[in-house]
């Protein structure tokens, strides 16, 4: 997955997880506002790596 | 009693392929990043598994009375239900897919108790928080692994001592390896302990009431650590390199991420697939790298075969519960 897709690619998660909110248990719910929230702050600090040009060339070698 | 004894024997046979075709899925990542030989892995394995006997039985409660309405299960329906498993289990392995027991023990189970009442055997609320946890489950797994990833990443990334970071993660993930199946254990072990509390039920060997007796849960976790114990290459294959690759950092984060998930679900008492679980994970941890590292055609592979195996497992079970009825 290139770079620039990856907000894409969390947003699109966060929204699966509010979609099941209706199908979740009751007492679950909060599981999926929690992991829409995650995925919506990665969605979020992806998309301001690549539009700050940051995103290439970031992580530490050899790990 | 010579029937439900042969079924007992069944229902310890599919948690011992559940051993060997989902076990393996835990131990790919430490196998995969070199931290343990697949040997040492899959005694390492096996081993925590057997500690799964200290954590709850909620996950055996579910499958007993959940899912099909426990007045329908009789030792046929139960056999049936555990052939449709297994079949589908087997057709599986063959062609090196991981896909979830768990799920075709669910699809058994409905497929042979709508063979033998109808569709209103089936409690819609339990398939419901199943049906949900299929793509939760992962999805957990995937943005906690991508998580603690970045939080790593984070941590160290101007640590230039690179060999000594990565010396300090693979003793980590020895950790998180166990963790993972110490999860693995209480949460497919308890399938089939609610398989045959649900049997013993039926039988009236115990009250509706009754929690899972202590041979039950001896019996179950020796069955899963006995097959895992015994392999399932293929399937460590398939999980460890082919999604994508994984250094000891990857692993240590997929497989704490994947563990706290199926933690978590055993608590609430959803059963969900370990299958399902690491493979999000792993998936995350491959999205924190810059290029393509996550093999998409893989895992698109996979989840067809997830798609599948609840149906598939349905149908096979169905239709084992009417040559029951035939011979019975």
């Amino acid at each position: 997955m290139r770079q620039g897709r990856r907000p894409l690619f969390f947003a699109v998660t966060c929204v699966i997880c509010l979609l099941l909110v209706p199908a979740s248990p009751a007492e679950f719910r909060w599981v999926n506002y929690a992991t829409a929230a995650l995925a919506a702050l990665w969605a979020v600090l992806l998309g301001l790596e690549v539009v700050a040009g940051r995103g290439r060339g970031e992580r530490s070698a050899g790990l | 009693m010579a029937a439900l004894v042969f079924v007992i024997f069944v229902a310890l046979a599919f948690d011992f392929f559940n051993g060997f075709h989902d076990a393996a899925n835990e131990i790919a990542t430490v196998v995969s990043t070199r931290v343990l030989s697949p040997r040492t892995a899959v005694l390492w394995a096996a081993l925590w598994h057997l500690v799964a006997i200290i954590l709850g039985t909620k996950v055996a409660a579910t499958i007993a009375k959940d899912i099909v309405v426990p007045t329908v299960f009789t030792t046929g329906v139960v056999f049936a239900g555990l052939a449709g498993a297994i079949l589908w289990d087997i057709i599986t392995w063959y062609v090196g897919l991981p896909t979830s027991s768990s799920h075709a023990l669910v699809g058994g189970m409905a497929g042979a108790a709508v063979a033998k009442a109808g569709w209103g055997s089936l409690i819609g609320s339990g398939f419901q928080k199943i049906a949900v946890y299929i793509v939760m489950a992962p999805i957990v797994g995937l943005l906690l692994a991508f998580t603690v990833m970045s939080a790593v990443y984070w941590a160290v990334h101007r640590y230039r001592k690179v060999e000594r970071l990565n010396r300090g993660f693979r003793r980590t993930q020895l950790v998180t390896s166990a963790a993972m199946s110490l999860g693995h254990g209480t949460n497919d072990a308890q399938k089939t302990m609610g398989v045959i509390l649900v049997l013993l039920i039926a039988t009236h060997h115990l009250p509706v009431t009754a929690s899972v007796p202590l041979w039950v849960k001896l019996s179950a976790l020796v069955a899963i650590s006995a097959g895992t114990a015994a392999g399932g290459w293929r399937i460590v294959h398939t999980m460890g390199s082919r999604i994508t690759k994984l250094q000891p950092v990857a692993g240590m984060s997929a497989e704490s991420a994947a563990a706290a998930t199926l933690f978590f679900t055993a608590h609430a008492g959803i059963p969900v697939s370990t299958t399902h679980t690491i493979t999000g994970a792993i998936v995350g941890v491959g999205t924190t790298q810059r290029l393509s590292a996550v093999r998409w055609g893989v895992a698109r592979r996979v989840v067809w075969a997830w798609i599948l195996t609840i149906p598939a497992a349905f149908a096979i079970a169905w239709l084992a519960e009417l040559v029951v009825k035939l011979v019975a």
